[in-house]
């Protein structure tokens, strides 16, 4: 009798246990991105995009695909830090936005504010193979703008981006079972597109 | 006219009446810097928690391009009261760039957010982007301004503030106020003065501070 309560709360403490939300080392988003911009900067108009996101350490990478000139591009970044933050929505659900601000200068000559705004609803991701503490609360879809409003020496340009990102859970799992870092999600996916003929661009 | 022609004096004195009639006509059909150009519109709210901000407000946007600076007259319905917050002139980037078919883009952005320090920031954003046309701005003097007849923008802002995350996002649309724009600049006004007298203007149809 005692032996069966042991199992029984053994068994409990264990599904009690898969079922606690844990915080994820990266999550990797797939998706697209479409812009505007003034006529001189000239920004391709499409973008296919892998984003990075490690909450626990604020900061997210990207590598982002297109095509110019029949070659295939692609334009990897490097760790970035970004902040998060979580806020109720009616229903008992929540939101994560996804944020990053960038200002410099003050005269209409010289300035630049960019910055992103990204949302979505939280759900629960799975982002391990382990048998417990495999899942965290975050947004399985993303969408979101980013902007780019600049003058250098009067001459005015501006960049609008709007994106829509997807969770890539079984990339995702396999990253973090791994035990990889941003950086290193980001190397893999480089050399994963390099084998498929997208080059960087040469400057 | 050549350097060193020495016509009679009647031509010289008619030559000299038809150059000053042509620099006159020709400064006068110059654009002019303008100095408040006064925009009407509205804003879309969502936000989370929910209710922190009203769902919809109508707003005028008085703005001086040269001297940097937006002031916001916002008027808005809120549990059958009807509100009005009138806002202080506010630092902002204007830009021009160059856009579609020939034509030019105006752009005006801010940086509305706090210095990140965790676990509290506040990240945000102002955006405004029209199409350039010639819009009259005054009565007398240099009448016309190369800045959007319509603008489209928004404005974003989020973080944590005491321990709670929150966002808000904006949707703006705004049409220019020609005639408003027009008194205010023949009056030699300052973006503060037309917020003053658009904020009586408003308490005057009962909405209240």
């Amino acid at each position: 009798m005692k032996s069966k309560t042991i199992k029984l709360i053994a068994t409990f403490s264990l599904l009690l246990l898969a079922t606690v939300e844990s915080p994820a080392k990266v999550l990797i988003f797939k998706g697209t991105i479409r812009t505007k911009s003034d006529t001189s900067t000239a920004h391709p108009k499409f973008f296919n995009l892998f984003q990075v996101f490690d909450p626990d350490t604020s900061v997210t990478a990207t590598v982002a695909t297109f095509q110019k000139e029949a070659k295939k591009l692609q334009l990897p970044t490097l760790p970035s830090d970004i902040r998060f933050a979580q806020a109720p929505l009616p229903d008992g659900k929540s939101t994560t936005t996804i944020s990053l601000v960038i200002e410099s200068g003050a005269s209409n000559d010289f300035f630049q504010n960019a910055g992103l705004h990204f949302r979505g609803v939280n759900k629960a991701l799975r982002f391990s193979s382990a048998f417990a503490g495999n899942s965290v609360s975050f947004p399985r879809l993303i969408t979101g703008t980013l902007f780019n409003d600049q003058a250098f020496n009067g001459d005015g340009s501006f960049v609008e981006q709007r994106i829509l990102l997807t969770y890539q859970e079984s990339r995702s799992v396999a990253a973090n079972d791994a035990n990889q870092t941003v950086q290193q999600v980001i190397d893999s996916l480089v050399a994963e597109l390099k084998i498929k003929g997208f080059e960087g661009p040469a400057f | 006219m050549a350097y060193g022609h020495h016509g009679s004096p009647g031509a010289r004195s008619a030559e000299m009446k038809t150059l000053f009639l042509l620099a006159s006509l020709l400064f006068l059909a110059t654009h002019s810097p303008a100095k408040v150009l006064v925009y009407k519109g509205t804003s879309t709210f969502k936000t989370g928690p929910v209710g922190v901000n009203p769902g919809l407000v109508k707003f005028f946007a008085v703005l001086d391009p040269d001297a940097q600076q937006i002031g916001f007259v916002t008027f808005f319905q809120n549990d059958g009261e009807k509100v009005l917050q009138v806002g202080p002139p506010t630092p902002i980037q204007v830009a021009s760039a160059e856009f579609l078919q020939g034509k030019t883009a105006t752009t005006i952005s801010l940086d509305t957010g706090s210095t990140p320090e965790l676990p509290s920031f506040t990240n945000g954003l102002f955006y405004l982007r029209g199409t350039d046309a010639t819009l009259k701005v005054a009565s007398t003097g240099l009448t016309t301004s190369n800045r959007p007849r319509f603008l489209k923008g928004f404005s974003t802002q989020t973080g944590i503030s005491q321990g709670s995350g929150f966002f808000i996002e904006q949707k703006f649309f705004l049409s220019y106020q020609e005639q408003r724009s027009i008194q205010a600049n023949d009056a030699n006004q300052s973006i503060s003065d037309v917020s003053a007298g658009l904020g009586q203007e408003l308490r005057a149809k009962d909405f209240q501070d």
